[in-house]
Order: structure tokens, then C-alpha cells, then sequence
């Protein structure tokens, strides 16, 4: 048993598919944010958000953090757009290891800027992005493959045993990390009326802060099946995605499920970029062997429809 | 590897609901704020069930040299602008939604003498933070509980500060002070009811008013970026 476990740990990189489908849409989700934030940035986190310096104070954030809640006019304005580089150059995977550190080192920089902006969303990237630091992110769908590819594989400055374990150990904390935000949620959910009613999910529904298009969907929102089916999903969902998570089916089903309940709160309540973070950490659960299986399909699929070229002395 | 065991362990102890064992271990699980801080609630126990807005009311002198009042500036509608009709909303549209919370929660710990010093500073002399920390804890609040306290009465009203001078900059103001304004939302069992019959079924909104504050302008800088984002958004 121990044996198998340590075998499990040492002997080969896990998960590196689903690590690099996360690790794109996290650069992704850190590059598009800060873009389309773009034009308040100084009031979210800049010059603007000075006033909460007080509270700020309290955090207990060290200060090698401080690059953002220090600088201000172009200072700030270089910053912000080296983090939408670094997004970018870990979405596209180019150095991964290193833009991955830097842009979690400027984006946690960024969060402790103004202690009212940030959500659990946050939360669960800069722990993830942490962890991915220490993960082979790059391993697939990225430039440092393709360079890998032609160059061949460059000798790592640790032993293959070492780097593979701090990869699964990383890839345990935040498949852990997941698993916790889902089930401390639901037990949450479970000492509560409204959410044993069904009627829980109605009442952000009807706030200004969490439901953009009220008066577009009132109706819906108006609807108890829709309400109750709403509420009891959130928490089953929840409370039994660990259990789902055990059996390949249920897998399966549970990450649809659950990707599904994300987009529906993204664009129902305003919140997309805690949605898409969730379901960015959320691909990490997707097997290898299904990820492989998804890009062959999509090859094939690619390879059909990519019209064919013509043969010499075809008939125009 | 036992590092991880043990950061797993924590985690899941700090993750779960306040329990025997979560309470038995906090002194251990400690060092996992602010980073790695487990607080995943998402809308539970009670999700919310109200809007809450944060206002401002600056004072000032008339033309006739007489104190006056503006009207009363609704922030949160402001940064809502970034939330309202939008697929994906900006950041700033929570900042005041974040704010009200810990605001309020700090004044609903004092008892009614000390409440009175939080609300009841007058337009024509508001106290300094100093003067107000000392009356406080003259009124008996804990030195800790006091400057929790001022310091949030202080960013809001730099921020008051700021959005009242974007917004009049013509007067010369004397004095600031916020309110928070709740308003339940429609009641479950009336939400089938038409708009006019909902309107009515909805509790009216009660306003929590602040006393009155020095102004606590921030640097030219900040000033110029709340002012845009006002001019931008209101």
C-alpha cells in the first residue's frame, strides 16, 4: 500500500493535462479582467482607492506586496499592464513556471490593494496559482511544449522523483483545496431554513448587487420550480461532489452539472469571473485519458473539415 | 511531505463550520490568514436579502452665511453601474456593498451612550479622530473595539470626502457624514404579485445616519480618480 503510494507520488507527473487546461484559463481570466477593468482601474485599485488605507493596514499583508497599493499614476499603469503580460504569457504557457509566479506575485500584489474589491474567487486563484507554481503546468498545449518538441527535453535542475512529487503533492493541495470550497459551502447551506425550503436562491435574485437582469427575468425568478430547483442543485451538487467524484459516470455527469451551475450564477448574478475561476480549477478533475481523447476528437473533427488540397492533375 | 499533511489537515479544519474540533485547533490553523484564509460561505447560512447602499451628505455655508445641507449622494448606485445590464461586471461595482458590512457591524456592537457618540457629533464642530477615539472609550468601549471603529468611520468618510467634493465643486463644504440604507427585498410569498403589488409588499427602506466628520480629503490623485469614476458612472 505504502509502496503503491509512494510509486503513485515519485513515479510520473499527474493530472498534466487538466493542470494545463486550468493554468490557460487562469492566465486568461487575470489578463481579460485587469483589460476590461481597464478604464477604472485607478478607482478599484489605484489612486482612487487610497481611502481604505486604514483598513488596508489591518490586513496583515506583508509589505513585499505592497508593489500596487504604493505606486500610483504610470508607476501603477506599468504594473497593471506587466500583469495583463504575465496573464497572457501563462495562458499561452511561454516559461510557464516563471510567468506563473509572476503573475501570481503581481496579482496578489494587485488583490491587497483594496481590501473591499475582493471575492472568494480571488481567494481560490491566488491559493491555486500558489500551488500551480510548484506544478509541470506547461506540460501540454503550451509554447514551452512546442519549444520542448523541437528542442528536446531540457535536463531539470532537481531529480525526475523530486520534481514529480512536488507536482502531485501541488496537484493534491488544490484538488483538496476544490473539494473543501464545495463542501464547506454546503454544509453552510445545510444550517440554514432557506436553503432547506428551496426558496434561497430567490433572495439575491431580487437584489441590486447580485442580479443584473431582474427586471429582463423577473418571471423566472417569480418561479418556485425554478427557485427550488435552483436551491436543491446548489447544495446536492455540493455536498455530493467529493462522492461523485470517486466513480467515472458520476464524474463525468457532476463536472457538467457543476459547470453548469457556474455559468447559470456567472451571468444570472453578475459574478462570471468567480464562475469561470471555479470551473478553471474544476478541469483539473478531468482525467488525463479524457483530455486526450477530447483533443483527438477535435483533430479528427478538424481534419474532416479542413477542406483538402487539391492533387496534381485534378480537373478544375 | 508532512508539511502537506499538516496544511491539508488545517485547511480542513478552518474550511468546515465552527466545530469542537475546529475550535480546539484555531490557535494551530491560524497561520493560514490572510493567504489562505477559508471562508466559503456563498451565500450561506442566509443569503442576502436586502440591498444595502452607502450615501453621503456634505454641509456647508450659503451664500446668506447660513449652514446647509446637500442632498444626499447614493455611492453604491453609482459603482452598481458596473454591476446593472452588463455580462460581466467590473470590479469596482462592490467596493461600498464590501464596505457597509463592517461599517455597520462595528457600530451595532456599542451600546446606546456610546452609539450616541458615534451619531450624534454635531454639523457646526465635528469631533477629530482623536477627540472621537477619546470619547469612546470615555463612554466605555474597548480601546480595540474604538479604533476598529474609527478606522472604518475614517474610510468612509475620506471617501465621503472625495465624492462630495467631485460632486460639488463649487461649495465650500465644512463638513461630511454617510448613512446606510437597507431595503429587504420583495417577501418570497409576494413575488407572483404584479409590479405595482410588489412595490407595495416590500419594506420601506431604513437609513442608519452617521454623525458628522471633519473632512478627510484624500491626495489630489485620488481625488482626480474618484472624480472619474463619478463623472464615468453616475
Amino acid at each position: 500500500m505504502i509502496e503503491r503510494a509512494v510509486g503513485w507520488l515519485t513515479g510520473e507527473k499527474h493530472s498534466t493535462y487538466g493542470l494545463s487546461v486550468t493554468r490557460m484559463i487562469l492566465g486568461f481570466i487575470v489578463a481579460s479582467q485587469l483589460a476590461v477593468n481597464w478604464p477604472d482601474r485607478h478607482y478599484t485599485w489605484g489612486d482612487g482607492s487610497r481611502w481604505t488605507e486604514e483598513v488596508l493596514a489591518g490586513r496583515g499583508w506583508p509589505s513585499f506586496l505592497g508593489l500596487f497599493s504604493q505606486s500610483g499614476g504610470i508607476g501603477f499603469d506599468l504594473a497593471y499592464l506587466a500583469t495583463i503580460l504575465f496573464g497572457v504569457l501563462m495562458m499561452l504557457g511561454l516559461y510557464t513556471r516563471a510567468s506563473s509566479f509572476m503573475t501570481l506575485l503581481l496579482w496578489v500584489s494587485l488583490y491587497v490593494s483594496n481590501p473591499f474589491v475582493g471575492s472568494g474567487g480571488d481567494a481560490i486563484l491566488r491559493m491555486v496559482l500558489l500551488y500551480m507554481c510548484f506544478t509541470d503546468a506547461g506540460r501540454h498545449w503550451s509554447l514551452d511544449a512546442r519549444l520542448r518538441g523541437r528542442r528536446g527535453e531540457v535536463a531539470g535542475l532537481v531529480p525526475a522523483w523530486m520534481s514529480n512529487t512536488l507536482h502531485n503533492l501541488a496537484t493534491i493541495l488544490i484538488v483538496h483545496q476544490i473539494v473543501m470550497v464545495y463542501l464547506a459551502s454546503a454544509f453552510w447551506k445545510l444550517q440554514s431554513a432557506v436553503w432547506k425550503d428551496g426558496t434561497a436562491v430567490y433572495y439575491p435574485l431580487q437584489t441590486d448587487a447580485y442580479s443584473p437582469w431582474s427586471d429582463v427575468l423577473h418571471p423566472l425568478y417569480a418561479s418556485s420550480a425554478v427557485i427550488a430547483g435552483a436551491t436543491y442543485t446548489a447544495v446536492l451538487l455540493q455536498l455530493f461532489f467529493p462522492v461523485f467524484l470517486l466513480y467515472r459516470p458520476t464524474r463525468f455527469l457532476a463536472l457538467i452539472a457543476i459547470t453548469g451551475m457556474h455559468l447559470g450564477i456567472g451571468l444570472l448574478m453578475g459574478i462570471m469571473y468567480f464562475s469561470l475561476v471555479m470551473i478553471a480549477v474544476d478541469m483539473i478533475l478531468v482525467s488525463d485519458g479524457s483530455w486526450v481523447r477530447a483533443q483527438s476528437w477535435v483533430q479528427g473533427r478538424w481534419r474532416a473539415w479542413r477542406p483538402r488540397e487539391k492533387s496534381p492533375g485534378t480537373a478544375p | 511531505m508532512a508539511i502537506v499533511a499538516v496544511h491539508l489537515a488545517s485547511v480542513t479544519l478552518a474550511a468546515l463550520p465552527p466545530n469542537r474540533y475546529s475550535d480546539a485547533t484555531r490557535a494551530q490553523t491560524a497561520y493560514l490568514d490572510p493567504y489562505f484564509t477559508q471562508n466559503w460561505r456563498l451565500f450561506a447560512p442566509n443569503p442576502i436579502a436586502e440591498d444595502r447602499s452607502l450615501l453621503f451628505q456634505g454641509a456647508y455655508i450659503d451664500d446668506d452665511g447660513r449652514a446647509a445641507r446637500t442632498a444626499w449622494v447614493d455611492w453604491t448606485a453609482v459603482e452598481l453601474d458596473l454591476v446593472q445590464h452588463r455580462l460581466i461586471g467590473g470590479r469596482a461595482g462592490y467596493v461600498t456593498n464590501k464596505l457597509v458590512s463592517p461599517l455597520r457591524a462595528r457600530t451595532a456592537a456599542l451600546d446606546a451612550g456610546q452609539r450616541l457618540v458615534v451619531t450624534g457629533a454635531p454639523q457646526a464642530d465635528p469631533p477629530t479622530w482623536t477627540a472621537l477615539s477619546s470619547q469612546l472609550e470615555a463612554a466605555g468601549t474597548p480601546r480595540e473595539s474604538a479604533l476598529g471603529l474609527v478606522r472604518y468611520e475614517r474610510v468612509a468618510t475620506q471617501l465621503g470626502t472625495d465624492v462630495l467634493e467631485s460632486r460639488y465643486p463649487d461649495l465650500d463644504l465644512t463638513a461630511v457624514r454617510y448613512a446606510v440604507r437597507r431595503q429587504p427585498v420583495v417577501p418570497y410569498a409576494a413575488r407572483s404579485g404584479s409590479a405595482a403589488e410588489r412595490a407595495a409588499a416590500r419594506p420601506a427602506a431604513t437609513d442608519e445616519i452617521g454623525g458628522w466628520r471633519r473632512l478627510t480629503p484624500g491626495s489630489a490623485a485620488e481625488r482626480a480618480a474618484v472624480r472619474d469614476f463619478d463623472r464615468d458612472h453616475r
